[in-house]
């Protein structure tokens, strides 16, 4: 005769904490870059007016939403998916596929190859949003770190990278 | 590629394997509308139990985990399952372990999709059931391909439907281990040999063609790796998983029936009489089906070989190399014996087991099975 015993499931708050900071910032500095870049704020004009877009975990966060006005800007809209009307949403399947993703053992790429990340919504707009996710990222991270965490590091100036850097970090911390 | 007339071909087996893969299974639960699995397993004190359930931290999703699943579970082990199943409220049925373990889950799948006594009443063939509960299957041990198929053996008792075949094979590095020695030669073997029997049937499935080539190849690239153990577990455990798929869409050859009837009639273990006879009743399948011996080569002996190979030459070279990947594939410590009579097997069981397995309609005769067997008892290639 053998034994059992219910296992409930355990939780992983610091995991949780520290891909829900990831995202948080994230999220705020797209804006940001979106003013900063030309290359993402093309990015964000060929999406449409109103679109929304959202990358969370799965099954119940942390999340970032950010969204397109009627003006053509970005905005970062908070970490609550299920209270607005998202057009696309990047699902990461568990909380260890995305601190894989955010500790950069993994990149963007690697983790959509790797079948980490359900797509929900238009292909070419999943791929604008990797594409803005990867230029945000050279802008936040150091070389050293970008380059594992994105496809391709661009062969951007170190002023423009430099300076770009400066005003997202600042404008995602303060808020403007 | 040469289309037959009329063929069948099903799977509904998905795969996720490789690093981390164990942290989807609480996601693929949901897509299968489950919220508690039962999870069964051997009684080893491995850790594997404790790594599979720390894998389902901040899923949300409990699990019940039942450990100490007999080496041969009979059908009171199979109502503490069913009850437990029933009162703990579960909805979805994992397998942790090998053989023995995908065996007793698949049994209770049809126990819990029905009533008990269905399994009791049944003889054998298709469960009662038609839809069966979600059922992923996640191997630690070397098992023999057949825990992804669409059999199950519970007792005296063998059940066929493709509905046993599970849902989802969750493959993780993390949990696999070589288990008991000389384990991980049989099941290699075992998946090789199911593999080449499909390739060389005579009634060829493309599909499970492509499916025993991926095996084949899977077992040659990595047949190097074989003499580190611990390298070659994951290949093995993705080439028995799909080796199962080809089970079930292929109808056994002569070297697996002669295997398992010279193992019920003499002491030879079936393992090391299939190691023997698998490149012996190949050459002669060869003889029958050049074309596809031929073939059977690529993924046996890998692109440049092949084209070096002459055209005319291959169908003759496929037995060598089947043989040379055997003795790689098992090392020095588990080289299969030359032949038959070096394993100590006598002649004149020769003949019974040739008919034994001939009367499983191998699709070889008594006397082609013996003539395989006499080939393989002097060890002539």
């Amino acid at each position: 005769m053998g034994s059992f015993r219910q296992i409930e499931p355990g939780r992983k708050p610091f995991k949780k904490a520290y891909v829900a900071i990831m995202l948080w910032f994230v999220g705020r500095s797209i804006p940001i870059a979106a003013k900063v870049d030309p290359g993402i704020r093309r990015e964000i004009a060929d999406l449409p007016d109103g679109f929304t877009f959202s990358l969370g975990v799965l099954p119940a966060g942390p999340a970032m939403i950010v969204g397109k006005d009627a003006s053509g800007r970005a905005h970062y809209l908070g970490w609550h998916p299920e209270r607005q009307k998202v057009d696309l949403s990047l699902k990461i399947r568990n909380i260890e596929a995305a601190i894989g993703m955010f500790t950069f053992q993994e990149s963007t790429a690697v983790a959509t190859a790797r079948n980490r990340l359900i797509v929900d919504g238009e292909v070419p707009h999943a791929c604008a949003v990797v594409r803005i996710l990867d230029a945000v990222e050279v802008y936040l991270l150091f070389k050293v770190l970008a380059r594992l965490a994105v496809k391709r590091y661009p062969d951007w100036s170190a002023g423009r990278i430099l300076w770009g850097r400066f005003r997202i970090y600042l404008g995602a911390v303060l808020g403007f | 590629m040469n289309m037959p007339d009329l063929f069948s071909f099903q799977s509904p087996v998905k795969i996720e394997s490789g690093r981390r893969a164990l942290e989807n299974i609480p996601i693929e639960l949901a897509r299968s509308e489950a919220r508690k699995p039962l999870v069964l397993c051997g009684s080893q004190r491995d850790g594997t139990a404790e790594q599979f359930a720390a894998a389902f931290g901040d899923s949300g999703v409990p699990i019940v985990l039942y450990e100490g699943i007999p080496a041969d579970p009979d059908f009171m082990t199979l109502r503490e399952l069913w009850g437990l199943y029933r009162d703990r409220g579960c909805d979805a049925i994992i397998a942790l372990g090998g053989g023995t373990t995908a065996d007793a889950a698949k049994a209770l799948n049809i126990a819990v999709s029905g009533r008990p006594e269905d399994l009791e009443q049944a003889t054998g063939g298709s469960p009662a059931a038609a839809r069966l509960r979600p059922f992923f299957y996640c191997p630690t041990t070397p098992g023999d391909g057949r825990e992804t198929s669409c059999f199950a053996r519970f007792g005296k008792r063998d059940f066929s439907s493709m509905s046993l075949m599970p849902n989802l094979a969750v493959i993780d590095p993390r949990l696999l281990r070589e288990g008991a020695p000389g384990a991980l030669t049989a099941a290699m073997v075992e998946a090789l040999a199911t593999a080449v029997e499909a390739r060389l049937a005579p009634a060829r499935n493309p599909l499970s063609g492509l499916y025993a080539d991926v095996v084949i190849r899977l077992l040659a690239e990595n047949a190097a790796a074989a003499k580190k153990r611990a390298a070659a577990l994951a290949p093995a455990a993705n080439a028995l998983c799909l080796s199962g798929v080809v089970l079930s869409n292929a109808v056994r050859g002569p070297a697996s029936r002669l295997a398992a009837a010279l193992s019920a009639e003499t002491p030879i273990s079936e393992a090391t009489a299939l190691a023997i006879l698998l490149p012996h009743a190949a050459a002669f399948l060869a003889k029958r089906h050049p074309a596809a011996a031929a073939d059977l080569l690529l993924p046996l002996a890998g692109a440049d070989a092949f084209t070096r190979t002459p055209a005319g030459e291959r169908a003759a070279r496929m037995a060598p190399q089947l043989r040379s990947l055997i003795r790689n594939l098992a090392g020095a410590a588990d080289a299969p014996p030359s032949s038959l009579g070096a394993a100590a097997v006598p002649k004149e069981a020769l003949p019974a087991a040739a008919r034994r397995a001939a009367l499983d309609a191998s699709g070889a005769s008594e006397a082609e099975g013996l003539e395989i067997l006499s080939l393989a008892w002097t060890g002539t290639p």
